[in-house]
């Protein structure tokens, strides 16, 4: 291979190499960027393919040529470590798994500046001790750390993929460069004194370490798919689950669910968790029973009275939401139907908090356009929550059952009706869930009527008259059964209390 | 709400002078970041308040003081009246079961004024309104199942969306996101963390404070503070367990035990000393209730205090202090209770 040169044709003074990685680190650092970037691959005769960007070159020499890149690797690591050549080898590597951003490729004519610079500088002795102490912890621990930072930059900053991939790459040059100045330094060092202090770590030893901790960093970020196996790994992480909505086989559309048990679990498994809840409770029954007269949460309450003393309240909520899509085919808003659970007995100064809502299922909306779609949405939410009222959870910081009770829907109005089976309409016939008032009887002052109030056995008899009768669209305003109907507790006509926010400030 | 605006835009001030007012109000340090959007001449043409939900309830609750010259000359005043009794019990945390029959009275009064004065702004959610007595009777508190955080909550996924811009199966993208956001969160070491957390440090030496200050300071904590260079830090702000205080804003350290009057302290200073929190408060006297504006009229006598969070037991939100007339006053969000 040596045999042959690689002649650069981007370059205006044809420069020439003697092997391939120092022609691609050439490409890498000075042409990637180029605007009108052109390359043909010309390595062996069934190549001739041309490359209008650096990416997609990048990705065929990786593919077809890769054993020259490796081939040349193992030549130069033979040959002779201490060689100052080393410091070139090392980039090709990095530039693999480069996203080309200008920045990035600047960057990296920054770094090979200064490590062509001739520095004495302050800020590698302290560079060493961290490597040293790296030395000591396996690849796992650093694979973790590392895969805890980038989930931190994704989902707590919120940053896209490609960010995570430039991060990464940036580490990894840096590291780098840790290796080569501490080699410059060791290099210096053997100079001026021969025989060198008693701990020594060859850079042999550092270079082969941060090798390990760079491929480990590579691997577990490399695309989504790796990310989420680390994540799995490491933190636990459960996808979600997916259900099939239609039943023709012609399109599939699926809604996505996440286990509530599961995420139940995982959070009260946290030491501090059930202690809060737990006293929670406790401070609320003492006082109501010092003082009967209040009202602190749903079990002072008539529907709370039967319901278990000792169980943990959940709280469904269900909204459609838009987001839009600015540009692109698919322009246009795209309405989700989300499903999110709350555990009602958090302690005050934390209930606030958007992290003590967690998401139970989502869908598109269109999706949701016949009953039986309905029903296989709503489904698995209704098996879970059943299930944890039946025979509760066990977990293993706790040592008894706990169990759990459905409480409430928090819903607007036009979610509460759609869930309920009540008619999607305010303006016309019965439009409360709660009692018989019609649009026309709203203008009546409440001190000459009084309506009557929607009971269960009165809804059941509405749903027996529509069953029965398929040509009747609605009956009082009830239009159907609800998907929730199996769950316990759940009553369509009490299950939807009012919502304050919705009622009093939003409109006009 | 905005049955309001009109009324007073039928007489008393033009458009413009609304426009010109909520424009220029200046709402407190509390209400600031709910600050409502002015009411433009748009805006009242189409018969329509723009803004959030916590917007139009600040714009809501601060009313009265905003448009204090006017609101008696307004005959919907009184409704307004009804509702914000009404809104202030069922806002209220924790609530008395006593309080129900009286809600149900005020309810019923509200829809017919309505029906009385404005029938053509009868819709279908002021029959809403008047189901909340039965709503808490059977539920609990409204604010423990309102959809105010579950609407903050969607906030977070929007983002997530438009950020990541794969519009091609957004469920599959947000629920796996979520998911990771979860690890995350569960792979800090609590999952509800109480922080303490202070803004605008300044070190100050005793002979800057204050000589009545001083005093108080020397009573409680002894003479080694009476020495002329000793430093104290001090504070403009601190959030200690979720709630802000801020120094100048109003707190409710006590209710009257019948009337459920509450009683206020101001917060002058706020001081770290020996890695406790101190406050420096202003006991200040609850004059009464002023029904036309819908607050507490409070006045300063001079008695001052130390405080520290722990002892604050009933209202945690920081209130903001108004001036009307001369008059100081305090807007409650909702209405009190004190434990037997």
């Amino acid at each position: 291979m040596s045999s042959k040169t690689f002649l650069c044709k981007l370059c205006n003074t044809n420069r020439s190499f003697n092997k391939f990685h120092d022609y691609f680190r050439h490409i890498t650092l000075y042409h990637a960027d180029e605007p009108n970037f052109q390359l043909t691959c010309d390595l062996s005769n069934s190549c001739g393919v041309t490359y209008k960007k650096f990416t997609s070159y990048k990705m065929h020499i990786h593919r077809h040529h890769h054993f020259l890149l490796n081939s040349s690797f193992n030549q130069q690591e033979n040959n002779d470590l201490d060689d100052i050549d080393q410091l070139s080898i090392q980039q090709p590597d990095t530039t693999s798994v480069d996203p080309v951003t200008v920045d990035n490729t600047d960057e990296n004519i920054i770094y090979a500046n200064i490590n062509n610079d001739d520095f004495a500088n302050q800020w590698d002795i302290s560079s060493t001790n961290i490597l040293r102490e790296d030395k000591q912890i396996n690849l796992i621990a650093v694979q973790q750390l590392y895969t805890r930072f980038l989930l931190e930059m994704r989902e707590q900053h919120i940053l896209p993929q490609t960010v995570i991939q430039s991060i990464t790459t940036y580490i990894v040059n840096l590291l780098d460069i840790v290796v080569d100045l501490v080699e410059e330094q060791a290099k210096k060092k053997n100079t001026s004194q021969q025989p060198s202090t008693a701990v020594n770590v060859s850079v042999n030893d550092i270079r082969t370490t941060i090798k390990d901790i760079e491929q480990a960093i590579v691997f577990s970020t490399r695309n989504e798919y790796q990310f989420l196996q680390s994540c799995k790994k490491f933190f636990n992480y459960t996808p979600p689950i997916e259900n099939l909505l239609s039943s023709n086989q012609m399109k599939k559309e699926y809604s996505y669910h996440i286990s509530i048990k599961q995420s139940l679990k995982e959070i009260l498994e946290k030491g501090e968790m059930l202690p809060f809840l737990i006293e929670n409770i406790r401070d609320q029954i003492n006082a109501t029973q010092c003082d009967p007269d209040l009202i602190f949460s749903f079990r002072d309450c008539i529907k709370g009275k039967k319901i278990h003393k000792q169980s943990f309240l959940i709280q469904l909520y269900v909204d459609d939401i838009g987001v839009t899509n600015p540009i692109g085919p698919k322009k246009g808003q795209h309405k989700l139907t989300m499903v999110y659970f709350m555990l009602e007995d958090v302690p005050d100064p934390f209930r606030s908090m958007l992290q003590c809502i967690h998401l139970a299922a989502i869908c598109y909306s269109k999706y949701l356009d016949n009953d039986e779609k309905i029903r296989k949405f709503y489904d698995p939410i209704v098996k879970e929550l059943n299930d944890l009222q039946l025979t509760g959870l066990t977990i293993n910081t706790f040592n008894s059952q706990l169990l759990f009770s459905f409480s409430a829907i928090a819903a607007d109005n036009l979610a509460a009706h759609s869930v309920a089976g009540f008619q999607q309409t305010f303006s016309s016939g019965n439009f409360c869930r709660r009692c018989l008032v019609t649009y026309e009887n709203r203008l009546i002052p409440l001190t000459d009527v009084h309506f009557i109030q929607r009971t269960y056995s009165q809804h059941e008899k509405c749903l027996q008259l529509l069953k029965n009768k398929p040509y009747i669209k609605s009956v009082f305003g009830v239009v159907g059964p609800s998907p929730l109907n199996d769950l316990h507790n759940f009553d369509p006509t009490n299950s939807f209390p009012g919502d304050a926010m919705h009622d009093f400030f939003e409109g006009n | 709400m905005a049955m309001l605006k009109e009324a007073s835009g039928l007489r008393l001030i033009t458009f413009n002078g609304i426009q010109n007012r909520t424009e220029n109000f200046v709402y407190g340090e509390f209400d600031t970041s709910n600050k409502p959007p002015p009411i433009l001449v748009k805006n009242l043409n189409n018969n329509y308040i723009v803004g959030s939900a916590s917007q139009k309830y600040c714009l809501f609750r601060l009313f009265p003081i905003i448009f204090s010259d006017l609101v008696e000359k307004l005959q919907s005043f009184k409704i307004y009246l009804v509702l914000r009794e009404l809104l202030d019990m069922i806002l209220a945390f924790p609530q008395r079961k006593s309080w129900l029959p009286f809600m149900e009275t005020l309810a019923i009064n509200f829809q017919c004024m309505m029906v009385d004065l404005l029938p053509e702004k009868v819709t279908p959610k002021i029959h809403y309104v008047t189901e909340y007595p039965k709503i808490i009777e059977e539920n609990g508190p409204p604010v423990r199942f309102w959809c105010m955080r579950y609407e903050g909550a969607h906030l977070y996924f929007k983002q997530i969306a438009l950020q990541s811009n794969n519009f091609k199966n957004i469920p599959k993208t947000l629920a796996q996101r979520q998911q990771l956001r979860q690890c995350l969160l569960l792979s800090n070491c609590q999952f509800l963390k109480t922080s303490e957390e202070a803004r605008g440090v300044k070190q100050i030496h005793m002979y800057q404070i204050d000589f009545k200050i001083k005093t108080l300071l020397i009573q409680r904590f002894g003479q080694q503070l009476a020495q002329f260079d000793q430093t104290l830090l001090r504070f403009s702000e601190l959030i200690y367990n979720h709630i802000i205080y801020k120094q100048y804003a109003v707190y409710v350290y006590d209710l009257e035990h019948v009337e459920d009057i509450p009683l206020f302290f101001r917060i002058l200073y706020i001081f770290k000393y020996n890695q406790q929190w101190i406050f420096i408060v202003d006991f200040l006297n609850t004059d009464g209730f002023s029904t036309k504006l819908w607050s507490y009229k409070v006045s300063s006598c001079d008695r001052l205090g130390i405080v520290s969070p722990n002892d604050l037991k009933y209202f945690h939100k920081g209130l903001d202090l108004y001036e009307v007339d001369h008059l100081h006053l305090v807007n409650l969000t909702s209405r009190l209770t004190k434990q037997n």
